[in-house]
């Protein structure tokens, strides 16, 4: 019998939104901060339409929540609009890993992931 | 940073509600990154096309998910809108499959305007003739032409196998045609060569596979060239496959089950085309610059030359007429075709109103669900465009509904069609059929989709949340127009079916007028000159040997053969009364089984009276008696006779 999986399954780029929103937290998670950090990690070069997008369908997915915040203390600072994860998504991308890791179980991935 | 209306500009690409966060953004992004004002517009407008794009495409799929959703839930509304709009789309694809290659498609064949057909027709008639052209007249413009590059001409079909003499063979049926065919068609094989000139000369035969033979029989094996066809101990070499969708310009003598072209010559002539005789109507394509009036003066000064010279016995009564292959072919029926196609526009017409109907009535039952959707905020192009979705499913689910109806009745629709459109007939798979059906399904879901939307998203959201939710009773503004427009067209559609029915009957056949179940035809010759006054009694002395073979039951004959005639009818008459007459003998009427409306057929005293009597036809007695076709007395010496193309000039019946 097949498995049910816990949650729908997650696209690459949410994948790797949430896990950027995750890892710069509160203060930092807004777009370009996101967009920079996918580029330094993984070297992959996400155009900035597209982690729009990715954020707005995520927030509707109800996996982050977005909030506007202070003016920036400088000259006409603008508010910026800063994303946080939900449980639902903290539970997505645990989902996701576990998968993957279970896939990787008994593979070369597994040893490597033990090295590191 | 200047370029400030060109920003401006680009902030307008972005979604509204992410505008000041992208714009902000990218500025902080263009700041820290020292680019120009160009660079900062070109990444807004690239984020914002993306944005759209992106957003749109969710959108759409949401708002299909939510429409088949709804239309599930709406079983018997879907089931029938869906039957409503295929009723109205099959209707047209069935059409359009038909009658596209006469009234919108060019013919298959290169520059098809410079193709002209030549044809002989009566001086007093008028009529036109694809069969009995002077070859004399082809020949002559084949060797030295101003105005004409290539003449050719199709004959009829002949069977030819793939081994000699294999009478069990499957016979491929190959339409015999003249040398310069694909020449003049300006049509290349898609495998293999045309004729080469050294092969013309040297008279070699050859043949070209129609291309759904060689895919379906030969497997689209290449090998097929080069390969030999037989009839009986002869043989002909095929040199290619000739282009799909090619139309054989067998004009005169179309054959449904045709498998291909051959050139091949019988007693030292092409066949069907012999220099001193009369082949099927030629066609012919003009040199670069030259017009159809040019090409049709020419013709006429070389018809008289050859009539002068005594080498073609041109009547008088005969002239020859060059037209575009497309006006001589399809000039007839195009204006009935036409009335054809504007009634299946009436029909899916009354098809979009009524699914606009349906669509209008489920609006009002949704009138709640669409106030309550504009109380959450979704705009009324959304409404609209949700209801164009939904319109556009139930097309869809129609035009799919109607394609599979008329795949599975192709067979059926070519049986039942005239000739005339199931020889140029396209398949529904054809791509222009489904083109039509994917442009008519969506202009008919977006008009009948669009109106219940606007409607839904005009309703006012205030009296509904005061009412509790409840609807107001409402006029629909509009319904009553609608009803009398369907009326009206519905109208016009059961009138013109009901007076087009005679027609369409006549048309599904090719009525001959006669029965020609068991009746054969003969030529007889002379081996020596006859003289004048000896003809009629030797004729009248074979037709009574004749009589008396066993199995005849009846035999006559006449001066003309029927449908289509060997020579021009002798015409009377003059102003607007012209007619033509045919000779015949004794017992003609009874031999072809053409029925007499009134009066009676000839009878043996008036035949060995040598008495003046005439049998008219319905067309001639209208038009010389016009209102007494049944008070007249038939009783001396007239009879009317069924209105029908008729004639043999021997004939008998078994």
């Amino acid at each position: 019998m097949v498995a049910r999986p816990e949650l729908p399954l997650l696209g690459e780029v949410e994948q790797l939104v949430l896990l950027a929103v995750l890892r710069l937290g509160d203060d930092e998670a807004y777009a370009v901060p996101i967009r920079d950090l996918i580029l330094r990690e993984t070297a992959v070069d996400i155009s900035r339409g597209t982690i729009y997008v990715t954020l707005e369908r995520l927030e509707r997915k109800g996996y982050v929540t977005s909030w506007f915040s202070e003016p920036q203390a400088v000259r006409g600072g603008k508010a910026r609009r800063h994303f946080r994860l939900k449980p639902p998504g903290v539970a997505a991308v645990r989902a996701a890993k576990r998968a993957v890791d279970r896939l990787a179980a008994g593979t070369i991935l597994a040893t490597e992931g033990r090295k590191v | 940073m200047t370029g400030g209306w060109l920003i401006a500009g680009a902030r307008l690409v972005v979604p509204a509600r992410w505008r000041d966060v992208v714009v902000d953004d990218v500025i902080e992004e263009a700041q820290r990154g020292g680019h120009s004002a160009a660079w900062l517009t070109l990444q807004l407008v690239r984020v914002g096309a993306t944005m759209r794009w992106s957003l749109t495409a969710d959108a759409v799929v949401a708002d299909l998910l939510h429409a088949v959703r709804s239309l599930m839930a709406a079983r018997w509304f879907t089931i029938g809108a869906v039957i409503t709009f295929a009723l109205g789309i099959g209707v047209n694809l069935a059409v359009f499959s038909a009658v596209d290659r006469i009234v919108f498609r060019p013919l298959p064949y290169a520059d098809p305007d410079s193709l002209v057909l030549l044809r002989s027709c009566d001086r007093t008639t008028g009529e036109c003739t694809n069969g009995s052209f002077p070859s004399a007249v082809s020949f002559q413009l084949l060797e030295h032409s101003t105005t004409i590059a290539d003449v050719a001409v199709a004959g009829f079909s002949r069977p030819y196998g793939m081994k000699p003499d294999a009478a069990s063979d499957e016979r491929l049926s190959l339409i015999a045609v003249s040398p310069h065919t694909l020449r003049a068609l300006g049509v290349r094989p898609i495998v293999g060569r045309d004729i080469s000139d050294d092969e013309i000369a040297s008279r070699t035969p050859a043949a070209w596979i129609a291309h759904e033979t060689w895919r379906v029989r030969f497997g689209s094996d290449r090998s097929i060239v080069g390969r030999p066809l037989w009839t009986g101990k002869k043989s002909v070499t095929v040199l290619g496959v000739l282009p799909p969708g090619f139309i054989p310009p067998a004009w005169s003598a179309p054959n449904p089950e045709w498998s291909g072209l051959v050139v091949d010559h019988d007693g030292g002539q092409w066949a069907g085309v012999s220099p001193s005789g009369r082949s099927m109507a030629p066609f012919a394509r003009l040199k670069p610059g030259s017009t159809t009036a040019q090409a049709q003066a020419e013709v006429e000064a070389l018809a008289e030359s050859i009539r002068l010279a005594g080498s073609e016995p041109a009547a008088p009564a005969e002239f020859l007429t060059v037209e575009p292959i497309g006006t001589a072919l399809f000039s007839i029926v195009r204006r009935y075709v036409w009335l054809v196609v504007l009634a299946a526009w009436l029909v899916l017409l009354m098809s979009c109103a009524n699914l606009a109907s349906l669509f209008l009535a489920r609006g009002r039952s949704r009138e709640q669900i669409g106030a309550i959707s504009k109380a959450l905020g979704a705009s009324a192009s959304r409404l609209v465009a949700l209801s164009i979705i939904e319109s556009l499913v139930v097309c869809a689910l129609g035009a799919a509904l109607a394609l599979a109806v008329l795949v599975g009745t192709q067979a059926m629709l070519d049986h039942f069609l005239p000739p005339m459109f199931s020889r140029y007939a396209a398949g529904v798979g054809d791509w222009r059929v489904l083109t039509f059906a994917l442009l008519a399904t969506c202009s008919t879901a977006i008009a009948a989709g669009a109106i219940p939307g606007i409607r839904l998203a005009r309703v006012d959201v205030l009296p509904f949340l005061q009412r509790g939710g409840r609807a107001r009773r409402r006029h629909m503004s509009g319904a009553r127009t609608l009803l009398v427009f369907e009326a009206a067209v519905g109208a016009v559609l059961v009138l013109g079916a009901v007076l087009s029915l005679r027609s369409f009957g006549m048309l599904t056949h090719d009525d001959l007028g006669m029965r020609v179940e068991g009746l054969y035809s003969a030529s007889v010759g002379a081996t020596v000159p006859v003289p004048m006054d000896q003809q009629v009694p030797r004729m009248l002395h074979l037709l009574d040997e004749m009589a008396h073979v066993p199995g005849v039951a009846s035999v006559a004959t006449a001066d003309w053969i029927p449908v289509g005639g060997e020579r021009p009818l002798r015409g009377f008459g003059g102003g607007n009364m012209r007619g033509a007459f045919v000779q015949v003998s004794q017992g003609y009427f009874d031999a072809l089984a053409v029925p007499i409306v009134a009066g009676r057929a000839f009878g043996a005293e008036e035949v060995a009276g040598l008495a003046h009597v005439a049998v008219f036809n319905e067309a001639a007695a209208r038009m010389l008696w016009p209102g007494r076709l049944r008070q007249r007395s038939w009783g001396d010496g007239g009879s009317l006779q069924a209105d029908r193309r008729f004639s043999s000039w021997a004939s008998w019946r078994t």
